[in-house]
């Protein structure tokens, strides 16, 4: 990969890994620095990720990146005990669709990245599978029971409205 | 056509959610996904599952990621990789250092009534300039002065630093060589070094190199100018450091934490193990033998003298 070639992915990528990071983390520093990181080591390993790989080999360093953070900071534990029957509705939205983005942000971990790769960035669920290390038939169930999650908290809070 | 299509009336609701759920894919056949989605027009529930369905699918936020120009690089940026075996390498040798002062410690006290030292004190380098160190007695305990305790009281014996005393010196020939005032005993000095000597000695450097050298020793946080003047050493100290310590004659084994202040020492020494140099200078001339400790990094330039008792004293 040539630095032609790194400043493109930088210009098409970055917001993507950004928003993946941001989405996970909930905190716009931590969120920059694992883009930051994460372009650093394309930048490192350039020689040996050519441009099909890079968007992959990028998520994946920012999935692993944001995974670390969260572990650091326990909050992986509290994500993964949020259960699909106790959500809360206490914000006030003004669309359907920040309804569901307030809800992606209570899945859990593998839930919410499997879901995010394949509506963000139409990753099938090999590819999903290779940046999260989770087979094909895990990231299947992963997506459905997210979409599952995301179906009930809309009903319920058209049912609360 | 699948069973589940064909039987879509008979499923369960978590079967028409896979069912609705692998329509929403794109993981159905033609032929099911035509089946399917006639079903769904003909079903009222069938029906509001499947809006219900579509609302899951995410559209991208308009996030953008405004630090861009930072991450953009030339084609002739170099990049700099640090061999994997370059750092351990510099650890390593910062180890070694400190255990040729220990091994070196040792057999120079066990061998100090022979005139000839074998081992690694024959290629140390001998001082040259005697006067310029002060002439330094053993202290007596009573001649020393307990510093206040930590202000928190909190500190468990496991975690609080080896007890410091405080040295008093003696009368000496070179003013201004001295960090205490011979004329107020063990008074202490001002938190701000005199500038025209070099004082930056890591007060927890200055402690670490006796404890890890072994027994009865005293170290004073002393630089002498030599040559060397702050601005010639431009770089910041860690730590500075107007006062002489001496470290209460107890065997190392009997501090109380002194793993942790060990560990902070080797710390602060091997942290900035970048360009760093270590002399290690035998003092033949002083009345209490020892060694004349320079680390040289590229954060501070710290020295440590290390004066040893006689065996026959231990």
């Amino acid at each position: 990969m040539t630095a032609t070639e790194y400043n493109e992915c930088v210009s098409d990528l970055s917001d993507g890994i950004f928003r993946f990071a941001l989405k996970h983390l909930r905190d716009q520093f931590e969120a920059e620095n694992v883009v930051q990181n994460t372009f650093e080591k394309l930048w490192v390993r350039k020689d040996k990720v050519d441009m099909q790989t890079a968007k992959a080999f990028l998520f994946k360093i920012a999935y692993n990146n944001c995974i670390d953070l969260l572990r650091k900071s326990n909050r992986t534990g509290a994500l993964e005990e949020v259960h699909e029957n106790r959500h809360s509705h206490s914000e006030q939205y003004s669309d359907a669709m920040e309804i569901v983005r307030d809800a992606v942000e209570k899945l859990p971990e593998a839930q919410k990245t499997a879901v995010m790769l394949r509506d963000y960035e139409g990753y099938d669920y090999r590819s999903i599978g290779e940046i999260t290390g989770m087979t094909e038939a895990q990231v299947k169930i992963n997506i459905f029971r997210a979409r599952q999650f995301l179906k009930n908290y809309l009903k319920d809070l058209y049912a609360v409205i | 056509m699948t069973d589940r299509v064909r039987n879509i009336d008979q499923l369960n609701v978590e079967d028409r959610e896979w069912l609705l759920f692998d329509l929403l894919e794109g993981n159905l056949s033609e032929e099911d996904e035509a089946a399917t989605l006639e079903a769904v027009e003909a079903d009222d529930e069938l029906f509001a599952l499947w809006e219900a369905m579509q609302q899951t699918v995410l559209t991208p936020e308009p996030i953008v990621f405004t630090r861009k120009s930072e991450l953009m690089k030339d084609e002739a940026a170099p990049i700099i990789i640090m061999a994997w075996w370059q750092k351990p390498m510099r650890v390593a040798a910062a180890i070694a250092a400190f255990a040729i002062l220990s091994f070196g410690a040792y057999q120079y006290l066990t061998s100090y009534d022979q005139s000839t030292i074998p081992g690694v004190y024959s290629s140390l380098e001998e001082v040259t300039h005697p006067e310029t160190f002060p002439q330094q007695d053993v202290i007596p305990q009573d001649e020393t002065t307990t510093l206040p305790e930590s202000p928190n009281g909190a500190e468990t014996p496991e975690n609080e630093p080896a007890p410091v005393k405080q040295f008093a010196h003696q009368q000496t020939s070179q003013p201004g060589r001295h960090l205490i005032d011979p004329q107020a005993g063990s008074q202490e000095l001002p938190a701000t070094p005199d500038p025209n000597l070099m004082m930056e000695v890591p007060v927890i450097a200055a402690q670490t190199l006796p404890l890890l050298l072994g027994l009865k020793m005293r170290t004073d946080g002393v630089e002498f100018g030599e040559g060397i003047t702050p601005e010639a050493v431009p770089y910041e100290p860690i730590r500075s450091s107007g006062e002489v310590h001496h470290l209460k004659l107890k065997p190392a084994t009997q501090y109380q934490g002194v793993r942790n202040s060990l560990n902070q020492g080797l710390a602060a020494l091997i942290e900035p193990i970048k360009n760093t140099h270590i002399k290690v200078r035998r003092m033949q001339d002083h009345k209490d033998p020892g060694f004349r400790i320079e680390v040289m990094t590229d954060q501070y330039y710290a020295v440590a003298m290390v004066h040893l008792l006689p065996k026959n004293n231990r």
